[in-house]
């Protein structure tokens, strides 16, 4: 099996060669017999991949051990659903689960734009089937998921990491996966119409769809991680900030940026460099991504572990696509002139451009803050951390400022807005906006950042419904329906722009789960049967802490009952769980949902003989609207991405979907739980460990060292060894020192900057700090750079005809027009 | 013959661009896909029957192989065929676009009028804006409408002008008959659309093993467990009076393996753990400081309730070494480079309390050493390597400790990796490929034990070993695998026995004076071809070079003249095709759907032909 398996895959990679060699010389030629010999190829190699995933799956079903990598990613009494999961769990997997997601949609793909884009579709399976070469070669030198013992066969596999072995880190990576590689085809359009020149708005048409495809599913993987961070490693955030996040978050910017631009491009004809940039960014981020996974260039719990051979390879590749692709673009550019200009900064296409900005800073800023301690280290010598709060403190008003472009971008006129237009458009949101500010002093939310971020959100929410409002009166004029029908019809008929406002719905309610954590609490207390301690509204008790097994792991359990407001709403049963195959024990958390906040216990250690344990008690406000906010965001891209003719159907599904989606709201809002009365024994109360400010200063700026946790912050990592160090620091502080005492004490104590989660403002990392500023101030300077050179065009430019001449002919046809456009509804 | 597929689409505002299912337009033969799928589930209907009994996910994916298979024949037959029978995919065309590539644009065109519209009655777009806007996208519909209504009229009506001809010339039906058919064509096309060496502890979990385990019992790997239960029983027929401490191969004492750094992948990349136990494995000591020494830092970090402290952040490559005192004892590791590949786990074993009386002291005195009569080799052939262990008796017969003038080095041979001290610690040192012990020795014999990876890529190696010490008589033991065989001049009696079910060489040579060289040949070992791999890379290099050539050759005017006559003999052929068709619409050998579908077809192909011969030199309207 193993055999054969390899010989698909070297098979694979001569058709994937000769797709490439047919497809261009039959392009170049002009011969059809060529290029139709290329694509079938092209099709073979699909066929091909989807016999090796099957050889592969088989492996894992049926425990053949004799397959190293099977081995190493399963064993007997894995459970089928992981067995078969196992495929993309490890490096050689995931690489050829890569090439079979890139194979299928790539076939997809050219079958679906063969005709409508003949020109191009050569170059599109050359394009692909060069980086499914690049992918195969890996596998073929360096990581044949095939390869075999030759020599001892060992009678049961290592098993899957317990940490993986969950259903979202199941969905998580293919999601990911299909995300990432989703990125390629619109860079595979995009390179054709460079090659052929055909530079007209219709490759953007081609793509956009599947850049939307990819992109949802992108967002999905991210969600799915950050889901899984939040119930699987049980540090009660859910983002942070670690490099393989980060590398799957840069092509999300950049093709968010993507979305937006195109749309200035196909109503105005204007930045055609820009949108054919943003695509090649985009796929490079996404191999760039696949390299920091797998190259262990960057310390990530979530990396494969370092190789060097492979980093080689990644960098190789990437070069040579930035060189091939930005040559192409140079080449190109005589055709790439914009043909319209900027004319003025209140319209639509110029908040896509400060949207475009913003992203692009989001992109670049997270990947400078990502590789630079690998950076400093190569040119130090030192590593250092750059850690959630160096991010944060970037990327909070950055992404403000995102939210309220949000609100501002659709209700900006093309072209210019006039004073009256802009009163009009935005008097309501405003008025929401600045009604939810007045509320939120009055109940003295903080307003730095949550206060803001609420009237943001509430801005924003107000342009939505604005323009469902509006839109929905014209069409009720136009269709003489009610105003309901009026309002799902709009959504039909206008499904990119209404799909897309729903999509910044979803956003909104994101946002407000990110504003949440500002009123997050946290508090870790060592606790006996019967002893109990209150957290905010809540109390938890516990009962027990017992010990079970079954064949794989033993599970030790604390049971706990929580208290609302002295009522009791449930057992909670969070768990450390020692897989007698692996040495790390993994954290089960107990979490009680609701629908304003979750309550979340996490159990880092217990004494057995005390029958004690510390608890990690966690109060997580609106974080649920993150996930709410996801669903939100993946039904607005299925109606964008939603065909034509699905659209009769969908208008008779609605009210059915409608009340799914409320369906769902009230079952989370019922998670609360039956509350019953519940009598509390105060005399057990523990009282939680008091931290000073400096104390809880310094828990944010210090990592734990423990190597497992992520580099997580002292305040938020659950492990003993960042409990033995806030213990740590309890004693310098006691002992008189100050904070920049207990920084030094740590930087001395270590070697290195490493401990700190912010590397320190002098010498070398101080390029660190001047970064984001210099980004800022190269975007803004070559923001006006262009705006400069556009107006100086504006000045210069013929003023274009508006209709041509018509003759009788033409009258017949503008009335045939008519009838087509009237049918459109 | 093998029929082509094509895609249909509209005449006229109608859109629909999507493919039809492949079809065979004449014919009732078997099309390819259907063969495939037949062929398919005939495949898997056997293969279930054979391997009948096996579970059903085995049976499932034993069928998804077998028609993942039809599949790569189907593919593999579609990029075949355009290259034997020069047929290809036809679209239909609309100028020089194809049909669906402009309705698509028509229909894009409509959707920006109306969003445009939408915008207007919104009040967003200024009433100058609109106007020119609009009536820019406007033109364009109206442009691509007229474009769509040349179908009609381009080379299409060229065609059915002179398929008209050429029907009365054959005599079979009239102009008008001829018209009708088109239309009623047109009208159903609308419709359509690193290793571990540690005895008995595991390389990849530090688990502590059995001293018969062959594999781990936590993660499965294979531990050298193996050779010192294959040992065991050989010794007696080796070597009659086995030595004390052979006996402590059976047991191993922790201490010996105390302070020896050792690699593994199961810490994350860049950590070091330190255990810390006394005396026993088992004896773990907890809360007690450990640090790691590097340069002028010190890392300090109390071990946990495994007697574990795990160290990270130092630079990769730094040379460190794990210190910690424990009751006064000072322990202290191998000095060691930091990783930088998966981490390295060191153990520091603290004498045990009340334990080993001190031993009487002696003042080492001058003198020599040499290797003992239990010297010996073993091999165990691994995937890509052979992981050889050196048994080294070091003998010294004084009753004093012996210092000799020079320390004892052993160079490891020539390709050797990953030299790593088993036993005999911290006497021996690995440096590189060169084991140095150094004195004094005690009296009787110091048991040393190395272990190296030799990599290889074919099936025969050959390992050269200087004996740095003379050897009074060597065993040399190798796992028998596949057709694996040894020679070496030094070792003339090798012989085949059977331990445990089990095959193993064993060589066995008189004295080895020191400076003498061991030989060992080792053949038949297993081994993975690289000619395949290099063989599809060969073959991918020589396409993309083939495909490169093609490419950037440009067409000579000779072959532009071959060109026009190819495309008129195409032209012809097509002609009569459709002829032929017609006759047989007319004769009712031809369903209406399949008449519709072929014609359409034919005419895309003439079309194109039509087009190429403009391109050639204008001949096509002269038919």
């Amino acid at each position: 099996m193993a055999t054969l398996g390899y010989f698909v895959l070297l098979s694979t990679f001569v058709v994937c060669s000769y797709a490439v060699a047919a497809s261009v010389a039959g392009a170049r030629r002009g011969s059809k017999r060529l290029v139709d010999s290329g694509i079938g190829a092209f099709h073979l190699v699909t066929a091909l991949m989807v016999m090796a995933s099957v050889l592969m799956v088989q492996a894992f079903v049926t425990d053949d051990f004799s397959i190293r990598y099977v081995w190493k990613y399963s064993d007997s009494v894995q459970p089928l659903f992981f067995k078969i999961t196992s495929y993309w769990g490890g490096l050689d997997g995931s690489i050829m689960f890569w090439v079979f997601l890139l194979a299928c949609f790539g076939s997809v793909a050219v079958q679906v734009n063969r005709d409508s884009h003949r020109e191009l579709i050569p170059y599109v399976v050359a394009v692909i089937a060069g980086v499914q070469m690049f992918f195969l070669f890996l596998m073929l030198i360096h990581n044949n998921p095939f390869d075999t013992f030759l020599t001892a066969v060992p009678p049961d596999g290592k098993g899957l990491n317990p940490l993986l072995q969950n259903v979202y880190m199941v969905i998580h990576p293919p999601s990911l996966y299909i995300g990432l590689v989703g990125m390629t085809i619109p860079f595979a359009f995009g390179m054709a119409a460079l090659i052929t020149g055909h530079l007209d708005d219709a490759w953007l048409r081609a793509v956009r769809r599947w850049t939307m495809f990819a992109w949802i599913f992108l967002s999905f993987g991210l969600t799915l991680g950050m889901i899984w961070a939040y119930e699987e490693l049980g540090w009660g955030g859910f983002w942070g900030w670690d490099p393989v996040e980060n590398a799957g978050l840069l092509p999300w910017f950049t093709a968010t940026a993507f979305f937006h631009s195109v749309m200035v491009q196909e109503r105005r004809s204007m930045l055609r460099v820009w949108n054919v940039t943003l695509v090649i960014l985009t796929f490079f981020l996404t191999i760039f991504a696949t390299f920091m996974t797998r190259s262990g260039i960057v310390q990530s719990v979530h990396s494969f572990g370092e190789n060097p051979e492979l980093a080689m390879m990644f960098s190789v590749f990437m070069i040579v696509v930035l060189v091939f692709s930005f040559g192409l673009v140079i080449y190109r550019l005589p055709l790439l002139r914009a043909s319209n200009e900027l004319d003025s900064w209140a319209s639509r296409e110029a908040a896509f451009l400060v949207n475009n900005w913003i992203l692009l800073f989001c992109a670049f800023f997270v990947l400078f803050a990502t590789m630079f301690p690998t950076i400093s280290e190569a040119l130090t010598g030192e590593r250092l951390t750059v850690g959630p709060p160096f991010f944060n403190r970037w990327m909070l008003p950055i992404g403000l400022m995102l939210l309220l472009l949000t609100g501002i971008g659709p209700l900006l006129a093309w072209r210019k807005s006039s004073v009256e237009n802009l009163r009009y458009q935005f008097l309501w949101p405003t008025v929401c906006g600045a009604t939810t500010a007045v509320l939120v002093l009055a109940l003295g939310v903080r307003v730095w950042s949550s206060g803001i971020c609420f009237a943001f959100s509430a801005f924003v929410l107000g342009t939505i419904s604005q323009e469902f409002w509006r839109g929905a009166v014209i069409r009720r004029k136009s269709t003489g329906t009610d105003l309901f029908t009026a309002a799902i019809g709009l959504v039909g008929r206008s499904r990119r722009r209404y799909g897309g406002y729903i999509v910044h719905v979803g956003i909104v309610l994101m946002f407000l789960g990110f504003a949440g954590q500002g009123f997050k609490k946290s508090e870790q207390v060592l606790l006996k049967p019967g002893q109990q301690t209150t957290v905010g509204d809540y109390t938890v008790r516990m009962d027990a802490l017992r010990i079970t097994q079954d064949d794989s792991k033993q599970m030790v359990t604390g049971h706990f009952t929580a208290f609302k407001n002295g009522k009791e709403i449930g057992k909670m049963y969070p768990a450390r769980w020692l897989f007698h195959k692996h040495e790390e024990p993994t954290t089960e958390v107990a979490i009680r949902r609701m629908w304003d906040e979750d309550l979340y216990l996490v159990l880092p250690s217990y004494q057995v003989n005390t029958q004690s344990a510390s608890v990690d008690i966690v109060v997580n406000p609106l974080i649920n609207w993150i996930w709410v906010g996801f669903a939100v965001m993946a039904f607005g891209t299925t109606i964008v991405l939603l065909p034509e003719r699905t659209f009769a159907f969908a208008m008779a599904k609605f009210p059915a979907e409608a009340a799914t989606t409320a369906g769902m709201l009230l079952l989370m809002a019922s998670l609360a739980g039956p509350a019953f009365a519940q009598h509390v024994e105060t005399e057990t109360n523990v009282p939680l460990a008091i931290y000073s400010p400096l104390e809880r200063e310094l828990h944010g700026d210090i990592i734990c060292m423990c190597g497992t946790c992520g580099r997580k912050n002292l305040a938020e990592c659950t492990c003993s060894k960042a409990a033995d160090m806030r213990a740590e620091i309890t004693g310098l502080v006691k002992e008189g020192k100050n904070h920049e005492d207990v920084i030094q004490y740590y930087v001395a104590k270590y070697g290195s900057q490493e401990p700190l989660a912010s590397p320190i403002d002098k010498g070398f990392n101080r390029l660190a700090w001047l970064f984001p500023y210099a980004i800022g101030g190269f975007g803004a300077v070559a923001g006006a750079f262009v705006v400069r050179k556009w107006s100086r065009r504006s000045e210069t430019s013929v003023p274009v005809l508006a209709t041509a001449p018509a003759s009788a002919d033409d009258a017949a046809l503008q009335a045939r027009l008519d009838r087509e456009l009237e049918n459109l509804d | 013959m093998m029929r082509r597929f094509r895609r249909a689409s509209t005449a006229s505002s109608k859109i629909s661009i999507n493919p039809l299912p492949p079809t065979s337009p004449t014919s009732d033969q078997l099309r390819p896909w259907q063969f495939f799928t037949l062929g398919g589930l005939v495949c898997a209907t056997v293969a279930v029957f054979v391997i009948r009994g096996t579970s059903a996910e085995n049976l499932i994916l034993v069928c998804l192989g077998v028609f993942a298979a039809a599949l790569v024949g189907l593919a593999a037959l579609n990029a075949l065929r355009p290259l034997v029978t020069g047929e290809t995919r036809e679209p239909e065309m609309v100028g020089g676009n194809t049909r669906a590539a402009i309705e698509r644009e028509k229909n894009l065109v409509l959707r920006s009028i109306k969003e445009l519209e939408f915008d207007h009655a919104m009040g967003k777009v200024a009433e100058g804006d609109y106007e020119e806007m609009v009536g820019r996208l406007r033109s364009r519909a109206v442009r691509l409408l007229e474009q769509l209504d040349k179908s009609g009229s381009g080379y299409r009506e060229i065609i059915e002008r002179e398929l008209a001809s050429r029907l009365v010339k054959a005599g079979t039906t009239s102009l008008r008959d001829a018209d009708a058919s088109r239309q009623m064509a047109e009208g159903k096309g609308q419709e359509t659309a690193a290793q571990d060496f540690s005895p008995g502890i595991c390389a990849q979990c530090g688990t502590s093993n059995d001293a018969d385990a062959r594999f781990c019992k936590s993660c499965g790997t294979k531990v050298l467990a193996l050779f010192l239960a294959l040992f065991i029983p050989f010794s007696f027929f080796l070597f009659p009076f086995t030595t004390p401490a052979f006996a402590q191969l059976q047991m191993p004492d922790p201490k010996q393996m105390s302070g020896i750094p050792r690699p593994v992948t199961d810490l994350p990349t860049g950590h070091v753990s330190v255990r810390l136990i006394r005396g026993q494995l088992s004896n773990n000591i907890q809360g007690h400081p450990v640090e790691i020494h590097a340069g002028g830092k010190i890392l300090t970090i109390k071990t946990d309730e495994n007697g574990r402290a795990q160290f990270s952040g130092v630079a990769t490559g730094t040379t460190v070494k794990a210190v910690a005192v424990v009751d006064g004892e000072r322990l202290e590791s191998q000095d060691f480079p930091w990783p930088g590949d998966g981490g390295i786990r060191v153990m520091l074993v603290a004498t045990a309390k009340g334990g080993e009386a001190p031993l009487p002291v002696f003042q080492p005195v001058a003198g020599n050493v040499m290797l003992g009569d239990q010297t010996r080799v073993i091999i165990d052939p691994e995937d890509g390597s052979l992981q050889v262990y050196y048994i080294l008796d070091i003998q010294n017969s004084a009753r004093a400790p012996v210092n000799p003038s020079s320390a004892v080095f052993m160079d490891m041979p020539t390709g050797a990796q990953t030299t790593t001290i088993l036993r005999g610690g911290p006497q021996a040192v690995a440096r590189g490929d060169r084991v140095t012990v150094t004195g004094p020795f005690a009296p009787g014999a110091t048991p040393v034990e190395v272990a190296y990876r030799m990599p290889f890529d074919t099936g025969d190696v050959t390992i050269q070993q200087t004996m740095s010490l003379p050897v009074p008589g060597l065993a040399v033991l190798i796992k028998k695998v596949g057709d694996l065989g040894m020679t070496s001049p030094q070792l003339p009696n090798v012989q085949e026995r059977e331990f445990d079910g089990e095959r193993y060489i064993l060589g066995q040579g008189p004295a080895i004076p020191a400076g003498g060289i061991l030989t060992l040949n080792i053949s038949g070992l297993p081994h993975k071809s690289p000619i395949p791999r290099r063989l599809a890379l060969v073959l991918a290099l020589l396409m993309i070079g083939g495909g490169t050539w093609a490419a950037t050759r440009t067409p000579s005017k000779s072959a532009d003249t071959g060109r026009t006559k190819q495309l008129t003999t195409r032209r012809e052929k097509l002609f009569g095709d459709l002829v032929r068709l017609e006759q047989q619409k007319r004769a009712g050998d031809v369903d209406a759907a399949r008449y519709a579908e072929r014609r359409t077809t034919l005419i895309a192909q003439l079309e194109r032909v039509y087009r190429d011969l403009d391109a050639q030199g204008g001949q096509g309207a002269v038919a």
